[in-house]
């Protein structure tokens, strides 16, 4: 016969929930600290604009969606729609444009052997290191002289061209981590490099795809100075710039519906962001992004 | 605060998170190495040869509200040039000058540029700009209603007039005269330099209760100048500074003791409003009684003041004792890139004495420089009383002898800088010694072009 032993669970001591409320009352003020300004501009957005910038509590007395409407159409002959359209096709293509072409260079560095490739991959992760701003009058003189000025193609077509280093080293290191017998098998099997790379690397790099994804688009919906500096006629312009418009010193700032907008304008990045949670947290922990 | 002081101002508060302050010095610098063009060109003359070739392109800068209402005249020129392309290109104030940059440096600068008196001279000096003399000289560009002296002063050092005013703007004192008798003490003498006006703060603290005397002008640039003025000395002189060490540590060492006569806000009570718009600053919430600021600002004082009952705004002249005060001014020019010289010379025609474009712009660019359109609105029952007020006010600074203040190249973020000199002695962090040294020695490098 056999003796059933009843365990008992051990007794956790009376300063352990103690200490785990303690520390979830820290991490919850914490995070309400980081996330105040948010919370702040979030309830701005429903303020009067005369009251925005003297109100410094999250209560909203006098709620209103006057900054809302305001904002959608203050800016003159331009509605935010246009701005947020705008931003949306260049970010679409941006994303596009840097998982293709990035995915299909890191591709190349990671598998493909060929002459001086370690070389051009250290002069690729060199060009991280440039200030963009050096960068910036040689771009403008040639986009300037392909007459890209004032459209859309300078902040699109450069993503074509895996010209994002960053993105292209992070890939690298995904495809680095791929058991090269893979490949090899299917090399058994007949696949060319083409093959290999569409049904075999690509399915298996999907969470750093994602991750180049959310990047690029949370970069490119948020990138103030090249929109600035290529689209100069209003209807063109971005989310970020259209913002810009409503606070200038030159004249009476339009506060209430700079955070009405700014709201706004964080949507689709939450929403991006929401879509792609699972795919981007695998992304970031097999990459080693921090 | 000055249009262009406050300007500044609110950028090293507002903005921020771009690092576009950053980026304008090095397109700048870049600018200067790319610029194309000569500034020697001896520029064009004779309406009959001028090209006319393609589209009008102009940008300008300004919140929307002001954007909004220099798109309306332009959209009146249009509709009476149908068979014209006019291009647009408005932005904020910061992001006008950081593509001007850029397109200078590509000779892609729109045809019609605004310039502003604080900025204009890097692109007349790197030759990005047509010189206008001959076309005014033979009435091709019509200046006849603008004051010969305010059109002079807009003349570079090489001889050349490169922008025409389409605004003026100028800082004065402005008190809240109602709430000083309210409170039964004098009214300060209009003709007082800041040592006078600091003097009267003290005197009369002890009678105002919560309220200040005096808003601390120790971080405004445009003040000192007037202050450098008041003792026949200026911010410039050539390359180096044009005022003497002792007048920027007395500066210091008066605002210095205004605050501890608790005559002005302490440095921390001051910080706190430091950025926020004018129509919430102290002087609009009634905590101070006499301050300084540009004149387009007075209004939106006087907005909040009605809303609750603080009183009155009254502008004075800037206070620089008697001497002759100067104001800045937006421009138009001419690039050197334009293909369409004549269409940018009709509309700059039509934009600076078209009475009907200043009432639809209702001085939101600055006053209009043309005498007879400001008499013009100075005897309409359509103009508000505050507008009037500036405009006479601006007669009487340009009868004492006011010309517009052109700045050297390189010198504009000398606005911030001082006000970070003050800050750190203000907060004890630096003696007034030591800041007027390195107040200097930033001028000095700003003048010297790096």
């Amino acid at each position: 016969m056999s003796t059933v032993v009843a365990r008992r669970r051990p007794r956790r001591p009376v300063g352990h929930a103690a200490q785990r409320t303690l520390i979830h009352v820290g991490l919850v003020s914490a995070a309400f600290v980081m996330s105040y300004p948010l919370l702040w501009m979030g309830a701005s957005a429903f303020r009067p604009s005369e009251e925005v910038l003297i109100e410094d509590s999250l209560w909203v007395s006098n709620p209103t969606l006057e900054n809302f409407i305001n904002g959608w159409t203050s800016v003159a002959q331009t509605s935010f729609g246009t701005f947020f359209a705008n931003s949306l096709i260049i970010s679409v293509l941006a994303v596009m444009g840097n998982v293709i072409s990035c995915s299909l260079a890191a591709y190349a560095f990671a598998r493909l052997p060929f002459r001086g490739r370690r070389v051009w991959f250290a002069l690729m992760i060199g060009t991280i290191m440039l200030p963009y701003h050096v960068l910036l009058i040689p771009q403008y003189l040639l986009f300037n002289s392909l007459g890209w000025v004032d459209t859309f193609l300078p902040l699109v077509v450069p993503r074509f061209l895996a010209t994002e280093a960053f993105f292209v080293f992070l890939l690298v290191q995904f495809f680095r981590l791929i058991p090269k017998d893979l490949a090899e098998a299917a090399r058994i099997d007949g696949c060319g490099h083409a093959r290999i790379f569409a049904q075999i690397m690509v399915p298996l790099a999907v969470p750093a795809m994602a991750t180049t994804a959310a990047f690029s688009f949370i970069w490119s919906w948020n990138d103030f100075l090249n929109p600035l500096i290529y689209l100069t006629s209003q209807a063109t312009y971005t989310v970020p710039i259209g913002l810009a418009l409503f606070v200038d010193a030159s004249g009476t700032s339009n506060y209430g519906g700079l955070f009405a907008m700014s709201l706004l304008s964080l949507l689709p990045v939450i929403g991006f962001f929401l879509a792609f949670q699972r795919l981007l947290l695998d992304g970031i922990s097999t990459t080693g992004i921090k | 605060m000055s249009h262009a002081g406050n300007e500044a101002m609110r950028t090293s508060h507002l903005r921020r998170r771009l690092a576009v302050p950053a980026a304008a010095l090095a397109l700048g610098l870049v600018a200067a190495a790319c610029s194309s063009g000569s500034s020697d060109s001896d520029g064009v003359s004779g309406g009959d040869e001028l090209p006319a070739e393609g589209p009008l392109t102009m940008a300008w800068y300004g919140s929307d509200a002001r954007n909004a209402a220099v798109q309306a005249v332009v959209d009146v020129f249009g509709e009476e040039n149908p068979d014209l392309v006019i291009e647009t290109q408005p932005t904020t104030f910061d992001g006008h000058w950081d593509r001007l940059s850029v397109q200078a440096s590509a000779n892609n600068l729109p045809c019609i540029p605004a310039m502003q008196s604080r900025y204009q001279t890097r692109y007349e000096d790197r030759g990005s700009l047509l010189p206008l003399e001959d076309l005014i000289e033979d009435g091709t560009i019509d200046v006849s209603g603008i004051p010969a002296e305010v059109v002079e002063s807009n003349r570079n050092a090489d001889g050349h007039i490169y922008s025409i005013p389409y605004g003026i703007w100028y800082e004065g004192a402005v008190l809240n005269v109602p709430a000083l008798e309210d409170a039964g003490v004098p009214v300060p003498e209009p003709d007082n330099d800041w040592a006078g006006y600091v003097d009267w703060a003290a005197e009369v603290q002890p009678q105002l209760g919560e309220a200040y005397a005096l808003a601390s002008q120790g971080g405004s640039i445009t003040q000192f100048q007037m202050w450098a003025l008041s003792k026949g000395e200026d911010l410039f002189a050539d390359t180096e500074a044009g005022f003497s060490k002792e007048t920027l540590v007395e500066w210091y060492d008066m605002w210095l003791g205004a605050i501890e006569a608790g005559a002005t806000p302490s440095a921390d009570v001051a910080s706190e409003y430091a950025g926020v718009p004018t129509n919430q600053g102290m002087m609009a919430v009634g905590l101070t009684l006499v301050s300084a600021t540009g004149d387009n600002n007075a209004s939106d004082m006087q907005l909040t003041l009605d809303q609750n009952g603080l009183g009155a705004v009254s502008m004075a002249p800037a206070p620089t004792g008697g001497q002759p005060q100067v104001v800045g001014a937006n421009s138009w020019a001419i690039s050197e890139n334009c293909t369409n010289v004549a269409a940018a010379v009709d509309f700059i025609n039509y934009f600076i004495n078209s009475s009907d474009g200043a009432f639809t712009l209702e001085t939101q660019t600055g006053l209009p420089p043309v005498t007879s359109i400001a008499d013009e609105m100075l005897a309409s029952d359509e103009v508000a009383p505050s507008i009037k007020e500036r405009i006479d006010l601006y007669n009487e600074i340009l009868a004492g002898g006011g010309t517009v203040d052109i700045w050297p190249d390189g010198t504009q973020q000398l606005v911030a800088q001082f006000t970070t000199r003050w800050e750190e002695v203000a907060f004890g962090q630096s003696t007034p010694d030591a800041a007027a040294d390195a107040f200097i020695a930033q001028l000095e490098t700003a003048l010297s072009g790096f």
